[in-house]
């Protein structure tokens, strides 16, 4: 299968501007003497036979339909003048596309299918421009756009666009691997913060919570940490529900009891997937990435510099 | 660009108005009586005296009916007012000696029991069903002591050789086992990483030092518990906005909190603009402030009067300068007149635009 | 160059070993009367003058230095306040807050509910003239959150119950039991409120209460010590120290919280001649006062109340509970130093040998108190001191109440090569009739009717269902009743 070029698709671009079109109406009696010109002058001086050959006449004017006639010669491409044509050409093809389609209905957040697009390098290759990363994000958020309408509506011409920006491969990596219970009843989550590392079992039980086989109050005296720790079962009140062992290692206390919130968070979608909105929306399974920053030569710590001294 | 407020809509778009600038040392004049708060630790027994050297006849136990609690002397409380006033209609006045409890308040005053909290309004209502010794039925929680022992194990989970047996999930539904949370009633609050109160984490934050901020979250558990302990704000200061009764303000200290930050909030900082008078001189601009940079100017004021008192604690000198702040005294309430004052009179250089919103000084 | 003093009063000076003995004569011999300065004399009556004049401040025609002309900043602090005051506020104890609701469906806690197990899970208040005793044996503590609630109430668990069905048992028995009990469990888990329970309940039955509420004073180096005079036939065994001011601190505790009751013991045996007692119409009061008034008579006087709590004679004596807090810390080297700089271990001093010896009494030995009793010790979770032996030793009283036969092979034993403490290990063989308690956290009705107090209060805003119980016990360890507590205060909204 060639990859289908953008140039194949501009059927919603028209090739003369509005304008154009209605000052041709107008203009009908002077542009006949122009329209006779030969649209094309060959200044090479030395002429090739084969070009010769193949001049032919230009196909008769059909002068009752203004639209058929080219006011002057025009590239088939509007951004035929711009830095990055093929770049402009997929933008304005995909705004046009997400205005167009505005009113369908959007899929909810949870049914969204999942997509994974070109690579920044990858897209650069595939059309060879020079695009900042910056540009492409935006082609990004009109795919992701497109990509929220809902499935069974979605238009034709909508697939195959977004088919053509799907990063070759992505089916696999769609899959992500779903987490099972195992024979004794227990998933398995794992997360990380700062320098902490936690893994989690959860099983269905009464409440009872251990952290590295120590009671959990032993093992954060503090009762934010403790909180940080059950959130996800707090706020979706199952901590009646489930009974909890996790092996932390690694890090403070912070990071180890955030990084149990990520990992029962993980550990508890296995056991009921429908939980993840909620889970989301109280912030339990995005993963900070967020680490110590590294200390510089030359430079006391990450950021501070020694004093200056002018002489 | 102008800045999108305007400074005349920004008293509109409070939940409180700002009270008259002029009030705070008029008043501490005209009340020269020191706080009851000032007075609670002089009592007849002081916390130093030896127990050795303890009189014979001091035999008081706290909850005696005629004793004096630490926090029961304060002036102008409601009881006394209700005193006052049936001493001058000829009725029998409540005992003064004793303070009032809020309930008994709370069922003179229809106003003030909508507005109860619900421990308020079920404590009320128990206290109007006739059996009042045992426990209606209304309560959302049962006190019965065995009720697992009779309806099997009812939550609790039987295990047979490390597997759950005989779970039964009576509301299990496409992918949840249990009732599913419903997220459109999630408050704000259940965010993991905004779980407390938006002033009371200001305010934390503004304690927190050297970036120790579980040391902050101590003392202002502290605060919060020395303002539950405190006794409530006199009547006489209606410097403090709130919607909640004045009683009740100890009981839900967040909201006493709130009220005092919200109350000494200055509504304009004043922005020196420089090289528009000319030689040197910057020419004073009041700038509408947003909501939290309001609270900050409060917070930064009440911890600067803070740091003036001499108690070894932190938490101790914070809560009792946010008492004086409660009561119409504190450094607080003169910084922020006087700032007021001087927007006031600062209001010229304020210039609006053609659309109404206030400018940038005389610079275009 | 110039000398600074006149050579007239150099050539006075005399040189001497003694430093005080040459200044004093520098002293006297630069004092104004010198021979030929007459500068200051004449400024002086120039001043004289100027001042008879004007009322103008004088002028001094003579250089001083410019930070003499300089007002200094004199801040004016408040005072400081008395000695001793800051310390009192620090261990203040406030047991009510009138801002909090009053609950109305609290009842007292009397002796005729003492043992009732319906009560087990609720809160029960405590009335006045136990608080004054409570107070005055010194059972509440900082830590404890009295001061939220609108009067002093405690929950009633079971290990309550099971401690009040003991004391009824003991004042039933004509013998002269002694319940011996060593309450351990997690931080926060409620040791020194039922340590506190233990002693509400003595007073209830007229018990003779002796507090000691915070162990960790014997032996921390802050209080006075001094060798005690042995006998010749003790003289091989090592020396033991008595501590004076707290023995005073022990009785004045005992003095006022159980006056009454002193006042009608009478004497059994006779006491030492010197102290300044009248011999026959002296009660027991009397003697503790006298030790509680002075610290020299400290020692003597408690040796006399306990000949006369322990020998039984011809007038009855009432059933005692002696309980200390924060045991462990009598289980090691102490931070007292000997005469030779030798560190004193914890069990030589006198107090704490004859405590330890209480609980831990050797199986054959004769009962300790004259007419029975109960001994609570508790250790301490939150300032634990690493002492291996001690644990051990509660390994040991794990296994035994397991039915672990000391001879049975997993029976724990000290670490070989390790140098385990000889004097903890002595107490290894009264180990039989103590009984340990090991409290862990509430039970699920327990926990509920003390997070209903909270909400009753007004403490906690917030309705009480089974889920947010669930999530209170979860967060609190399952139910660890300091954190439970920690929980209730707690303000989120």
């Amino acid at each position: 299968m060639s990859p289908p070029t953008v140039r194949a698709f501009p059927s919603a671009i028209s090739w003369t501007c509005r304008q154009c079109r209605i000052n041709s109406v107008q203009l009908q009696a002077r542009q006949t003497s122009l329209r006779t010109v030969v649209p094309r002058q060959n200044f090479s001086t030395t002429k090739s036979p084969q070009a010769d050959v193949q001049i032919r006449a230009a196909p008769e004017l059909d002068l009752k339909d203004p639209n058929a006639i080219p006011a002057r010669i025009i590239p088939a491409s509007p951004s035929y003048f711009t830095a990055s044509p093929v770049f402009n050409d997929h933008v304005l093809l995909l705004q046009s596309l997400v205005k167009k389609h505005a009113s369908l209905p959007l899929a909810p957040p949870n049914q969204t299918p999942r997509a994974v697009w070109l690579k920044l390098t990858q897209y650069r290759s595939t059309i060879g421009e020079k695009i900042a990363a910056s540009k492409y994000s935006k082609v990004l958020d009109l795919l992701t756009r497109l990509n929220k309408i809902h499935p069974r509506v979605r238009p034709r011409e909508v697939k195959q666009v977004l088919d053509r920006f799907r990063r070759p491969g992505s089916e696999e990596l769609q899959t992500s691997k779903t987490g099972k219970i195992d024979e004794y009843g227990r998933s398995i989550g794992v997360g990380r913060r700062k320098e902490a590392t936690a893994k989690v079992y959860l099983v269905e039980g009464t409440g009872e919570v251990l952290v590295n086989g120590r009671s959990i109050v032993q093992m954060f005296p503090r009762i934010h940490d403790r909180e940080s720790a059950l959130w996800s079962l707090k706020i979706t009140e199952r901590l009646n529900k489930y009974n909890v062992f996790a092996l932390v290692s690694g890090g403070g206390v912070t990071g180890q009891a955030e990084s149990i919130t990520l990992a029962l968070a993980k550990a508890l979608l296995i056991h009921e997937p429908a939980l993840k909105p909620a889970l989301r929306r109280a912030g339990c399974i995005t993963s900070d990435l967020r680490r110590v920053e590294r200390k510089k030569p030359g430079r006391l710590k990450a950021r501070k510099r020694p004093t200056w001294v002018k002489r | 660009m102008p800045p999108r407020i305007s400074l005349f809509t920004t008293a509109r778009s409070l939940a409180f108005r700002p009270s008259p600038t002029v009030v705070p040392q008029k008043r501490i004049a005209a009340v020269p009586t020191p706080s009851p708060y000032l007075l609670l630790p002089v009592q007849n027994r002081s916390a130093s005296d030896d127990a050795s050297k303890k009189p014979a006849a001091a035999a008081t136990t706290p909850v005696h009916p005629d004793f004096k609690g630490p926090n029961m002397d304060q002036l102008p409380h409601v009881s006394e007012e209700q005193a006052a006033l049936d001493k001058s209609m000829g009725g029998t006045p409540p005992d003064i000696e004793q303070g009032t409890p809020v309930q008994e308040i709370l069922q003179r005053d229809k106003d003030a029991q909508e507005k109860a909290p619900e421990v308020l309004k079920q404590s009320i209502n128990a206290g109007k069903s006739p059996a009042n010794s045992t426990p209606s039925g209304s309560r959302s929680f049962s006190t019965a002591t065995r009720r697992n022992a009779e309806g099997g194990s009812a939550g609790l989970v039987q295990f047979e050789d490390t597997r759950a047996v005989g779970l039964e999930y009576p509301d299990a539904g496409f992918g949840h086992k249990f009732p599913l949370p419903d997220i459109a009633k999630f408050p704000k609050t259940n965010n993991f990483r905004k779980r407390y109160d938006e002033v009371v984490d200001q305010v934390t934050r503004s304690l927190m030092r050297h970036g120790k901020l579980s040391q902050a979250q101590k003392n202002m558990d502290e605060i919060l518990d020395n303002l539950r302990k405190a006794p409530a704000p006199s009547s006489g200061a209606d410097t403090l906005k709130t919607n909640l009764p004045r009683d009740q303000l100890p009981l839900s200290p967040v909201q006493y909190l709130t009220a005092i930050i919200d109350s000494v909030a200055p509504l304009v900082k004043i922005r020196q603009q420089k090289g528009i008078l000319g030689g040197g001189a910057a020419m004073p601009v009041p700038v509408p402030l947003q909501r939290r940079q309001r609270r900050r100017a409060a917070i930064q004021w009440i911890l600067a009067g803070a740091e003036n008192r001499r108690d070894t604690k932190l938490a101790e000198r914070v809560s009792k300068e946010l008492l004086a702040v409660a009561e119409g005294r504190g450094t607080a309430w003169e910084r922020r007149s006087r700032l007021h004052k001087m927007a006031t009179s600062a209001r010229a250089n304020v210039r609006i635009g053609l659309s109404g919103r206030p400018g940038r000084g005389r610079l275009n | 160059m110039s000398l600074s003093i006149c050579a007239d009063c150099l050539s006075r000076l005399r040189i001497s070993h003694n430093p005080r003995s040459s200044l004093a004569i520098a002293a006297v011999s630069l004092t104004p009367v010198s021979s030929f300065h007459s500068a200051s004399v004449m400024a002086k009556n120039n001043s004289l003058v100027k001042s008879k004049k004007g009322n103008r401040a004088p002028e001094s025609k003579y250089r001083s230095s410019q930070s003499a002309k300089m007002k200094k900043k004199t801040r004016d602090r408040p005072k400081p306040p008395p000695i001793g005051e800051r310390r009192a506020q620090r261990h203040r104890i406030v047991l009510s807050n009138t801002n909090a609701l009053e609950v109305p469906s609290l009842e007292n806690w009397s002796k005729e509910n003492m043992t009732a197990e319906e009560n087990t899970g609720r809160m029960l208040g405590l009335d006045g003239a136990l608080l004054d005793k409570l107070r005055d044996c010194k059972a509440f503590k900082t830590t404890q959150n009295w001061s939220l609630f609108r009067r002093p109430a405690t929950l009633i668990r079971s290990e309550t119950i099971q401690l009040g069905q003991e004391i009824e048992q003991v004042n039933h028995s004509q013998g002269k039991k002694t319940v011996r009990h060593l309450v351990t469990g997690d931080k926060a888990s409620g040791k020194s409120i039922l340590g506190l329970q233990g002693m509400t309940m003595a007073f209830m039955n007229d018990w003779l209460v002796f507090n000691i509420p915070e162990a960790q004073e014997f032996v921390n180096n802050t209080s006075s010590y001094a060798p005690l005079k042995q006998k010749d036939d003790q003289a091989q065994s090592e020396q033991l120290y008595i501590q004076p001011h707290l023995t005073q601190a022990l009785l004045t505790r005992a003095l006022h919280a159980n006056e009454s009751l002193l006042k009608t013991l009478k004497f059994n045996h006779e006491f030492p001649k010197h102290l300044p007692l009248k011999q026959g119409t002296a009660t027991l009061k009397d003697l503790v006062q006298l030790g509680a008034s002075d610290h020299t008579f400290a020692w003597p006087a408690w040796q006399a109340l306990w000949r006369e709590l322990s020998e039984p004679g011809a007038n009855s004596r009432p059933r005692v509970l002696i309980a200390v807090d924060s045991v462990d810390h009598w289980m090691g080297p102490s931070k007292y130093r000997s005469a030779d700089f030798k560190i004193i271990h914890a069990h030589q001093f006198t107090l704490v040998r004859q405590f330890l010896g209480l609980l831990f009494a050797k199986a054959g030995s004769s009962p300790p108190l004259a007419n029975g009793g109960m001994l609570l010790y508790s250790t301490t979770g939150s300032n634990t001191p690493a002492f291996p032996s001690f644990g051990l030793l509660l390994n040991q009283m794990r296994a035994r109440a397991q039915g672990l036969d000391p001879s049975a092979p997993g029976f724990p034993l000290p670490a070989p090569f390790s140098k385990p403490d000889t004097h903890v290990l002595e107490l290894m063989s009264g180990l039989g009739d103590v009984n340990l308690v090991e409290l862990k956290g509430l039970s699920v009705e327990e926990s509920k009717g003390y997070m209903e107090y909270f909400v009753r209060s007004g403490l906690l805003q917030r309705p009480l269902t089974e889920i947010s119980l669930a999530e209170f016990r979860a967060l609190a360890g399952g139910g660890v009743v300091g954190e439970l507590a920690k929980l209730g205060r707690r303000v989120t909204v």
